[in-house]
């Protein structure tokens, strides 16, 4: 199947035959045809080579996969499959209300306009955490979370417009918008990862039926 | 010596694509690492051996011009 990551491995193949011709019979460059070869296999094609692959490892670094196999993230993996309509994550995951193969970076990324370099600036110091430094005892968000990357997707929504605690005050449906009043305040939708009581939840099993 | 830089840097890169089509495949942040570390490196010292080798060759000439 020709997914971009085929078609980068493709590219990448074809940079390596390049560069091999040059490996096997650097004469080649002796001619000015040979010249301009040399150019584009030892600096166009590689350093277009290493653009998509940077593209390509950055694209993957969005999936839920790759969030999920550091080991300390396991328990949040597994809270998107909590039985309980209360716990927000689980039923974005569940409902597909979030891509089942990006759900942590479609709600962890901020809906600003260099939101993604900073999501992933974030995730080179959680690298870095991961394999040299020290993993923090609780982990918890770097601010608290943004109504913005909610309202992304609900702003307009008739159940986020029309919903009757939304409505039962006035005040209420501008303060969400203004993020002075938080979805996730207690009272409303408090519940997100709670990994520390998961045991005592039941879990809801994909593709069981 | 032209010549044998050239082939050097061929070889830089070709350990680097070695790398990153060894990693482009997987979803992990250790293959990420490998790719940006070692990978980029890789690729970073056949470009920059080809162009330090172009610089050495073509400015010297220029000047004797």
């Amino acid at each position: 199947m020709l997914t971009p990551t085929n078609l980068v491995a493709l590219f990448v193949i074809l940079a390596a035959a390049m560069a091999a011709v040059i490996v096997i019979k650097p004469s080649v460059i002796a001619t000015k045809a040979g010249k301009i070869f040399a150019f584009a296999a030892l600096l166009v094609i590689p350093a277009l080579a290493g653009w998509a692959g940077l593209s390509a490892h950055v694209e993957k670094s969005k999936e839920t996969e790759f969030c999920l196999s550091c080991h300390v993230m396991t328990p949040y993996g597994k809270s998107l499959h909590i039985d309980d309509r209360a716990h927000i994550p689980a039923v974005h995951y569940q409902n597909h209300l979030v891509p089942h193969d990006r759900a942590c970076f479609t709600c962890h990324t901020t809906y600003t306009m260099f939101g993604d370099y900073n999501a992933k600036l974030h995730g080179l110091r959680h690298i870095y955490i991961q394999y040299i430094g020290t993993m923090p005892q609780h982990i918890k968000l770097y601010s608290p979370y943004n109504n913005r990357e909610c309202l992304h997707c609900h702003e307009g929504a008739r159940s986020f417009e029309e919903g009757a605690m939304h409505n039962l005050d006035p005040a209420t449906l501008p303060a969400i918008k203004s993020n002075k009043l938080s979805c996730v305040s207690s009272g409303c939708h408090e519940t997100v990862h709670d990994v520390a009581n998961a045991n005592k939840q039941t879990f809801w099993k994909e593709g069981a039926k | 010596m032209m010549e044998r830089r050239f082939r050097l840097s061929a070889i830089f890169l070709l350990c680097g694509f070695a790398v990153e089509l060894a990693t482009l495949f997987s979803a992990h942040p250790a293959a990420f690492l490998v790719f940006f570390g070692i990978g980029g490196f890789f690729l970073a010292a056949g470009i920059g051996l080809y162009l330090l080798t172009l610089l050495q060759t073509l400015v010297p000439r220029r000047m004797s011009q």
